[in-house]
């Protein structure tokens, strides 16, 4: 498996950093120039990751940041997308994830408010479970929340509740201290909040990927993305502010289904098509692409 | 501004979080200068939120010096009216206080008072009225009401008791053992939380609770 980190610098002998990646089998994922300073994200093997490094800390300036959450879309799920729920505290948590890394979509229920008549649609259900993890925002009394919790039970895949008492009566994953609020988190109490749900959501995702690890897929999917960006020239020109969503078993192409799904079927990684190694289906998030690899064992049958 | 939370589960850690929200609804709205203070009671079995505001006026006082010219000639009083707007409403007043026979309308704006002491005629208040916008003082207590009742609580009903403001809302309808459970609750005291001093001791908060320097 992969090291996922950002390296912080100067843009002088970066190029350095860049084949020494490559030469390591590594994979660039994103480049950004800005005046003299370089932000690159990238994926190391993680064998390798102790070189990378000592080279940085040898020959560049500049700081090394590992980004746990970089392969991973959360949806940040609030119960409306009232007044009463946006922007305080649902935003703030998304923008976090975002600086850890994470792509994030936030998801206002249209049915979520209240305690009795509380629900989730279908649609809602299936778009939250295209992502790898959700944060749940919900309110400050514990009665409430406790009632609510159940209505997520159809969800698949690993879930974080958020809200303002310290704990509840349910057996799920909960942080407390994160309600209801009317003002930014600004104090170091509030910082040290989110801090902790990243850490949560970081073991989640670790135990996630062991998951992976056992059955892996043919290529690792910064080879199949490498391959897309190749094939697909329209990607440089979509409006999309992230056009290929990585994920931990795939990744989401920001495309019309209709026009791209032929063409990315056919597109070769390896000694396969990627309609082979892959199940493609239509997203039901912005009618996008969505691609999940198949695990080795599933192609040798 | 003072606030008063209660609830019928006692959760304190959800009155905090709701506390610290009706400070920064407040700061927003900028409602320290109109409500005096807020009261909350929730009762979450029966989904029942009861919002009470007393509000805060100054009220402006407009005497008969400020208006007229106050003179005192021998046993009478004489009073010039400087703007003909106050006229009418004036005369009747003072006819009501001092009596037709003491009030003599010599001209359109002189008039003459006898048997009444100069200061108290002075000191008499031609009117009083709220100076704010009352529209906008209601546009800020409606916008205060529906940004901390929560979402859910879909059916509301405002009404009055005494001198409050009270908001009713519920996840049902509204009955009338509603209403009169909430007369109930308002009739009693409000309990003051005693976590605040707490919280700042704890440091989950680094500010200092907002207190209103005007009271």
């Amino acid at each position: 498996m992969f090291e996922v980190a950002m390296f912080r610098g100067g843009a002088y002998k970066h190029n350095k950093l860049v084949e020494l990646i490559e030469d390591v089998g590594g994979y660039i994922l994103e480049s950004r120039k800005v005046a003299q300073e370089i932000n690159l994200r990238f994926a190391v093997p993680f064998e390798d990751w102790e070189y990378i490094q000592a080279f940085v800390v040898e020959e560049l300036d500049g700081s090394l940041k590992i980004l746990p959450l970089l392969m991973c879309e959360v949806a940040v799920v609030s119960p409306t997308i009232s007044r009463h729920h946006l922007p305080h505290s649902v935003c703030d948590i998304a923008e976090f994830y975002r600086r850890r890394g994470a792509f994030t979509n936030v998801i206002g229920l249209s049915t979520g408010r209240g305690k009795i008549r509380t629900g989730l649609t279908d649609e809602e259900i299936k778009i939250i479970n295209e992502h790898e993890l959700a944060v749940i925002v919900l309110g400050n009394f514990r009665t409430c929340i406790e009632e609510k919790v159940n209505i997520f039970d159809e969800i698949r895949i690993p879930k974080i509740f958020v809200g303002a008492p310290k704990t509840i009566n349910v057996d799920v994953s909960y942080l407390g201290g994160i309600g209801r609020k009317g003002h930014r988190f600004s104090t170091m109490h509030e910082i040290q909040l989110l801090e902790a749900l990243i850490e949560k959501s970081s073991m989640l995702i670790k135990e996630l990927k062991k998951e992976l690890e056992l059955n892996p897929p043919v290529y690792p999917v910064f080879y199949v993305i490498d391959q897309i960006k190749k094939n697909i020239e329209d990607l440089q020109y979509t409006i999309a502010p992230t056009p290929l969503v990585p994920k931990l078993n795939g990744c989401r192409v920001n495309l019309p289904y209709g026009h791209y799904n032929s063409a990315l079927r056919e597109i070769e990684v390896g000694e396969h098509k990627l309609k082979e190694i892959s199940n493609m289906q239509k997203s039901y998030f912005n009618d996008s692409i969505l691609i999940r690899l198949k695990p080795r064992y599933l192609l040798e049958v | 501004m003072e606030i008063f939370i209660e609830s019928e589960q006692n959760e304190i850690d959800g009155l905090k979080a709701y506390y610290a929200l009706i400070e920064d609804v407040s700061k927003d709205l900028n409602a320290f200068n109109i409500i005096r203070s807020v009261r909350v009671f929730v009762d979450l079995s029966s989904s029942l939120f009861v919002l009470a505001l007393n509000r805060k006026f100054e009220v402006k006082k407009i005497k008969v010096n400020e208006i007229c010219k106050v003179k005192k000639i021998k046993d009478r009083v004489e009073i010039e009216i400087l703007e003909e707007k106050y006229s009418p409403e004036l005369v009747t007043l003072l006819f009501q206080e001092f009596g037709h026979e003491n009030v003599n309308q010599k001209e359109r704006l002189l008039l003459e008072i006898t048997n009444v002491d100069e200061e108290a005629i002075q000191k008499f208040v031609y009117s009083s009225f709220i100076p704010l916008d009352m529209q906008h003082i209601e546009d800020i207590i409606v916008e205060f009401a529906s940004r901390i009742i929560p979402i859910g609580f879909y059916a509301r009903k405002r009404t009055s008791f005494d001198d409050l403001d009270v908001f009713i809302a519920a996840e049902r309808t509204i009955t009338q053992r509603d209403l009169e459970r909430t007369k109930e609750i308002l009739s009693k005291p409000p309990k003051k939380l005693k976590f605040e001093e707490n919280l700042i001791e704890e440091g989950e908060f680094k500010y200092v609770p907002y207190k209103d320097e005007l009271m």
